[in-house]
Parts: C-alpha cells; structure tokens; sequence
C-alpha cells in the first residue's frame, strides 16, 4: 500500500517539479538575472490577484530552483522550512494577542469605556469627536488590528456624532483616522510580524510604540479641537440634546450599573497593567503575556455576561484570522530563505548603498514604495513582501533600527487611509451602512489625519530619540 | 459529490479543532507562568507551544482556502471584464493547489522518516515528539491543495458548491 502510494506521489511530485522547472528556466531564458525573475515574477503574481502566500511559495520554488538547478534542493527547503520556521514559541503569540482582542471586544468593556470618557468630556468642544480618539487609545491597548478600532467605534461613536448634525465626513475621518494607532499602540499585529521578520525583540518594539502613540492621538485631538473652534458648523448642535435614531448605539441611554462600569474599567486596566508591564519588566515573554491576557480576558468577558455562542464564535474567528496570517508568514520564511541563497537581499543592499544616493533619498524611495502599496495590499502583506528587503538596506545606511520600524509601520498604515484601496474608510463605511457618504468624501475627511501621520512619521525619522526612549528606560 | 462532502467535513472538523487547540493554549502559557513564579520547574511547555503552531496552521489551512480567506490583492483583477477575472482566479487556485501538492510531496518522506525514526524536540526531561508537526503538514497541505483544486472546478465547471462558513 505504501509503496503504491508513494510511488504514486513520487510520480505527481517529478511533475510538479517539471512544471516548475520548466516555468524557471523559460523565465531567466527571457530575462537572463535570478534576481530580476524573482522581483518579477513575485509581483506579476500578486497583482494578477494570486493569493500572496501562495505567490510567495511559487517565486520561492523557482528562485531556489534557479540558484541551485536541482530539484532535490527546493524540495528539501521546503520540506524543512515547513516544519521549522513556524515551529517557535514566538509565532504563538499572533493568535493568543488575537484571542484576547476578541474576548474584551465581546465583553462589552470597550463601550462601557467609550460611554465614561462620553460623558466625562462634558462642555468640551467637539467633545464626540475626542471621545472617539480617546476610546481608540484605549481599544488600542488591548486589540492588534485596526481594522477591529474602525468597525467597533463606526458602530458606537457615530450614530451620535450624526444625530447632532456632526459633518458626516469630519465624524467617519475621526473614527477611520483615529483606528491607525490600533496599529502603533502595543499589541500590534504589525509589531509582531515585524519582530519576528528582522529578529528584533518584540517586546522593545511594542514599547518603542507608545510614545508616538500617544503624541500621534494628541495631535488628532488637538486637530479635532481646532477644527471644532474655528469652523463650529462642522460639529453642528452638539451641546443640544437630541434624540437619536430608533435603534441607534445611545450612550445617554445606556444604563450601566455603577458596579459594571467599574468591572469594565479596571478589568481591562488590569489586563494592560499585567500583560505589558509583565513583558516589559522582564517577567514573561510576549507569548506568555498574550496566554496570560487571553485568560483574563476571558473571565472578564464571562464576568460582564459573554453567552456561550460568544465565546465559540470567538475562538472560530481567531481561527479565521490567525491562519491566514501564520500561512502568510511560513511563505515569508520560505521566501525569506529564497532571498538568501539567491543572494537577492545583497544585491539590492549593494545597489543601494553603492548608487551614492544619500541615505534620505534611499529612505524617501521607500517610504513612497510603502505608501503605493498600502494603497493596494494589505499591510501585512506589505511587510512580508518588503521588509526583509529594505531593513537591511536601512541599516546598511545608518538609520535607527526602532525608528525604521515605527516609521514603517505607520507608513504602511497611512496608505489604509488613501485612495483608492485604503481600507479603513472602507471598512467604515460598510459599518455604518448611511448612503448620504460617499467614500470619496471620507477619504477627504481623511486628508488631515494622513499629513499628521506623515508629519509624525519625519519626526520620529529626524528625532529617533522619540522612539528609543521608553526601551533604553525599561529594557 | 460524496468525496466532497467527506472532505468538507474533515476540513471543518480540523479548523474547529486547531481553533480549540489555539485557545487551550492561552491555559498553557498561564500555568507556565504560575508554575515559573511558585518555583516549581517544569520543562517542555516552549517545545510543546512551538509544536503545537505548526499543528494548529495546517489544521486551519484548509478551511481558509475553502472559505476563501487567504489574504490576495484583486485591485487591479475588478478592473477586467469578468471572463478574465474567471480565468485568473481559476490561475490563481491552480497554482495555489500545485503549490500545497509540492509540499506534500515533499513533507512526505520526513513524517514517514520521523515517525520511523522517534524524532524528539527538546532537551532534558520532558522531550516532546516531532512526528505529529510533520504529519499535520502532510494532512493539512493535502487537504489545501485538494480544497484549491475543488474550488478551481467549482469555476472551471461552474458546480454548485457554496462557499463555506462556520
């Protein structure tokens, strides 16, 4: 029985073999240079719309057919990048961080929080819009997607802001700008795959996220309270009372018991108290943290009343999203891989560093690369495709490890907010369902929060300091 | 239709249970925490999280490329008329199930070789065995590169076959 089946298998394997052999040597036949194959054939795949893991493992196939002319050879390194490159406690961190996100995000804490820091803000101008930005602060702290920020708050700041004759723009730029520092805030998916792709230590990243966090949310208040002062029409009849849409998320409505905001309040304090500060003082590793948040998020979400459909619709939606991404990210190390033996990553490093453009013009190149694509792809996708290209060209130049990274991510993050891709607006506008918005004049509300990311961006680039403060002071 | 039916079901079953196995994980890292701070030793619990990625990916693998979730960029693919957008996504979940079937073929000989063979993880007391990652690679790719296939003929064919959802 074995023995016909491998036989079997033996056979199918030499064909798929020929197929890619045969496809690798018609490529460099036509384009004579494995690193020109490679770059092209990887991005001709994406953009027909191939899946990228899968564009990923296909140029990876014929790169390292290519570099080494023997079949044996890819087969082998896939057969042991399969089973070693996800094989580390760290990658273990992706779905638990995701894990603890979906429970806080059904236990219903975060719109207890929106709904304090609402009524909080009382007399304050525009006091609607900040509320939104705040609230994203502080959902940022304990979700990795920005995604996740920009679908919770489209469905529990807005109807209000419209209710009381918010421009609709200025109201869904607020929610859609102000979800970026899901991103930069720790945890961050982003942060995650970035550790793991330059080997840095993660928890130093997410610590280096915090103070741009907290500047960047600044600034969009600061943005939001200018606006609110010079131009009042924008914010409408805010110190009215209205009423709100049947139906409609009603923060003045909401009665929350005493008790269960303060459950909602200090637990989710508790959770970012303990799984950041255990990380950053040394006393667990990220992965740990992200198993020990999970598990309170758990009691937490049970505390304030998740069902039990909640909580299985909520480990089948970590599956959901968690697979892809680690699939995403056992192609990288298969590509990564494919870079090396090709020696691709060494020649893009030598005709940077040897054009004798000046370091800026390098990084200008690739802040504008990451932006074209931010607009196109996901931005996880982004990092896999680029980063193990440009990091070691950034270094080779001199640039700040930690700042490169924050500047990266926020880069990539920016394009979410462009158009005519960016997500973000997207994904607010199918939360809100209100056909008197077009995205077009979302993505214009968004213009403002893109140049204050883009201003940020320079800044941390020019002071690096910024970044490596909170890391040199706690690790 | 019945093969269909069979591996439908097997891909669910696999995602729900890599889905459960992700979770009780958290419980792993916690009671490593615990056992840490009591001081009570206890080896093995990196080798067995770090097994247990691999496991839980090629559980879930399946069930993504069946539901169609693998994350692609069709900005430039909406912009074409429908009968090339047909023949790229057909494109696409070929090369997707040539990618998987490759894999398979070449993660084969190593789980036969490391089950034969008792291949161990780990260093000290507590050693965890290799073989299962290495079988789920082999079971989980299959099943991808089967599911890419079936969907590519669900377009070739133009079959009734819906999308699948949990």
């Amino acid at each position: 029985m074995y023995n016909t089946l491998s036989d079997t298998l033996e056979w199918a394997g030499s064909g798929f073999g020929w197929i890619i052999a045969a496809f690798g040597d018609l490529l460099s036949e036509l384009s004579g240079s494995t690193t020109t194959v490679i770059i092209v054939l990887l991005l001709t795949l994406v953009l027909l719309g191939v899946h990228v893991a899968i564009s990923l493992g296909i140029t990876s196939l014929v790169g390292i057919y290519l570099a080494t002319g023997k079949m044996r050879i890819v087969e082998a390194t896939v057969a042991s990048t399969s089973a070693e490159a996800l094989r580390d406690f760290t990658f273990a961190v992706i779905p638990l961080f995701l894990l603890m996100g979906e429970f806080i995000g059904r236990s219903g804490a975060i719109t207890d929080i929106y709904v304090a820091i609402n009524r909080g803000l009382k007399r304050i101008p525009a006091r609607l819009g900040i509320a939104t930005v705040l609230g994203n602060t502080v959902f940022s702290f304990v979700t990795g997607v920005s995604i996740a920020s920009a679908a919770a708050f489209a469905r529990i700041g807005y109807p209000e802001m419209k209710a009381h004759g918010y421009h609709k723009g200025f109201a869904l730029g607020a929610i859609a700008g102000s979800s970026v520092l899901g991103m930069l805030i720790p945890p961050s998916v982003l942060m995650i795959v970035w550790g793991i792709l330059t080997e840095q230590s993660i928890g130093r990243l997410f610590l280096a996220g915090v103070l741009p966090g907290v500047i960047l949310a600044t600034l969009f208040i600061a943005y939001i309270l200018i606006t609110a002062l010079l131009r009042p029409h924008t914010i409408g009849n805010e110190a009215v009372e209205v009423e709100l849409e049947e139906g409609a998320f009603d923060p003045k409505k909401i009665e929350i018991k005493p008790g269960s905001m303060a459950v909602s309040i200090l637990g989710v304090l508790f959770i970012i108290a303990s799984v950041l500060g255990g990380i950053w003082l040394g006393i667990f590793t990220p992965t740990e943290g992200a198993g020990a948040g999970a598990a309170l998020a758990l009691v937490l979400a049970f505390i304030k009343g998740m069902t039990p459909r909640g909580f299985i619709q909520a480990i089948y939606q970590v599956g959901k999203t968690a697979a892809p991404i680690l699939i995403l990210l056992l192609c990288a190390a298969l590509y990564s891989r494919t870079l090396a033996i090709t020696g691709v990553t060494t020649s893009i490093r030598e005709f940077f560093v040897d054009s004798g453009f000046t370091a800026w013009t390098v990084f200008a190149i690739i802040i504008l690369i990451w932006f074209i694509l931010g607009m196109l792809i996901d931005s996880i996708s982004i990092m896999l495709l680029t980063v193990p290209i440009v990091e070691p060209v950034a270094v080779a130049l001199g640039f700040d490890q930690l700042a490169f990274a924050i500047v990266g991510i926020l880069a990539i993050e920016a394009g979410l907010l462009t158009p005519p891709f960016g997500l973000l607006v997207y994904t607010v506008k199918a939360a809100i369902r209100d056909d008197d918005v077009s995205v077009a004049q979302i993505f214009v509300s968004c213009v403002p929060y893109w140049i204050i990311i883009l201003l940020t961006g320079v800044t941390l680039m020019l002071v690096p300091s910024i970044v490596n403060f909170l890391p040199n002071l706690m690790m | 239709m019945l093969l269909v039916r069979m591996t439908d079901w097997l891909t669910k079953v696999l995602m729900i249970f890599g889905a459960v196995w992700a979770f009780c994980l958290c419980f792993v890292a916690l009671s490593d925490i615990i056992l840490r701070a009591l001081d009570i030793p206890i080896t093995g619990t990196k080798e067995i999280v770090a097994n247990s990625v691999v496991i839980i990916v090629f559980m879930q693998v399946g069930y993504a490329v069946r539901s169609g979730s693998m994350l692609r960029a069709d900005f430039l693919v909406v912009m074409m008329p429908p009968p090339v957008q047909k023949g790229l996504r057909i494109f696409c979940y070929l090369l997707g199930g040539l990618f998987f079937l490759f894999l398979l073929d070449a993660a084969l000989p190593h789980a036969i070789r490391s089950f034969t063979r008792g291949e161990f993880d780990g260093v000290g007391a507590l050693q965890v065995p290799v073989w299962p990652a290495r079988w789920a690679i082999v079971l989980g790719s299959a099943l991808a590169g089967f599911n890419y296939l079936l969907i590519a003929a669900v377009d070739i064919f133009g079959l009734d076959i819906e999308r699948m959802d949990l």
